[in-house]
């Protein structure tokens, strides 16, 4: 048993012996150190990007319509089918393409025409799903004759004004649409006459954008 | 170069053609006559009396016309079987139903 400063000289020496010669980060004597792994810091929470069309690059434009035509020529109500392949380049909001177009049918009395066209589309997108087209067109309009089965034809030029409303859309731009158009064109007639070879144009058809 | 020449002498037949520089085109009257003509070979059981209507037009500087003016073309192709039948017009288009026109 100690007794007086003993003790306290003991403890002491004890303490200064381990503050004086080891550090502060190092175990005291007897004990083993166990390292301690530290997690590596979680990864940046993901963030999910959709592949977005460039606005500002244009690309391919191919679209394809097939539908039903009413047309006034001659005086006559006339009824057919239609079907257009546009070739061009769009980007989101604006587009340009050649427009090639076949129209075939009769009157309402039966007298079968036909009228391939081609020209020139612009098309803006005024919304999400509805975009506005004005186009020209050039072409030919043939009919046959009910007399001698021969065909008469004749050079035409126009206008039109077509709206597009998507009903599927793809990631692409693209998409299944219901398009509606108004159009006039002037038919090239034997009397030279403006208002006889008016030909006023309505189409409702379904299209496919890709 | 001939890519240009090619659009540019499109562009001016195009024109001259719809500029009404030629003859080429379709004539009101005639298609009007070829239209009652086919309501008429739809309607009438004997077309012997209707296949010899002439409705062509001339081009150039003739000066023929078809045989069925737009009125009368107009109101036979207007008409219905029936009333093209019992008018006569099925045996004598010109002088039927729509003859005084």
């Amino acid at each position: 048993m100690m007794r007086g400063w003993t003790p306290l000289f003991a403890v002491a020496m004890t303490l200064g012996v381990g503050v004086g010669t080891g550090r502060a980060d190092e175990p005291p004597p007897g004990m083993i150190e166990v390292p301690t792994v530290t997690p590596p810091p979680p990864p940046p929470a993901a963030t999910v990007v959709a592949p977005t069309r460039d606005d500002h690059h244009g690309i391919l434009h191919v679209a394809v319509d097939v539908g039903g035509v009413y047309r006034t020529a001659f005086g006559s109500d006339l009824v057919g089918v239609l079907a257009e392949l546009e070739l061009g380049a769009r980007n989101e909001r604006f587009g340009v393409a050649a427009r090639f177009g076949g129209e075939v049918g009769a009157t309402v009395a039966g007298l079968k025409y036909e009228m391939p066209t081609l020209g020139p589309v612009f098309s803006f997108r005024v919304s999400l799903r509805l975009r506005l087209a004005v186009a020209a067109t050039f072409g030919v309009f043939m009919y046959q004759r009910a007399t001698t089965n021969t065909a008469e034809a004749a050079v035409t030029a126009g206008l039109n004004g077509t709206v597009t409303c998507d009903l599927v859309r793809t990631r692409r731009g693209g998409g299944l649409y219901l398009l509606g158009r108004l159009g006039w064109s002037y038919i090239d007639n034997l009397e030279d006459d403006l208002g006889a070879g008016s030909s006023v144009q309505l189409v409702t058809a379904l299209g496919y954008r890709y | 170069m001939w890519k240009r020449r090619l659009l540019a002498l499109g562009a001016a037949v195009l024109s001259l053609t719809l500029l009404g520089g030629t003859d080429w085109g379709i004539g009101n009257s005639e298609f009007a006559c070829e239209d009652a003509v086919q309501h008429l070979l739809d309607c009438c059981p004997d077309d012997r009396s209707i296949r010899i209507i002439n409705c062509y037009q001339a081009r150039y500087c003739g000066s023929e016309k078809p045989e069925l003016s737009v009125a009368q073309s107009q109101c036979l192709r207007n008409a219905d079987c029936d009333a093209l039948y019992e008018s006569g017009a099925c045996d004598n288009p010109q002088h039927g139903r729509c003859g005084g026109l």
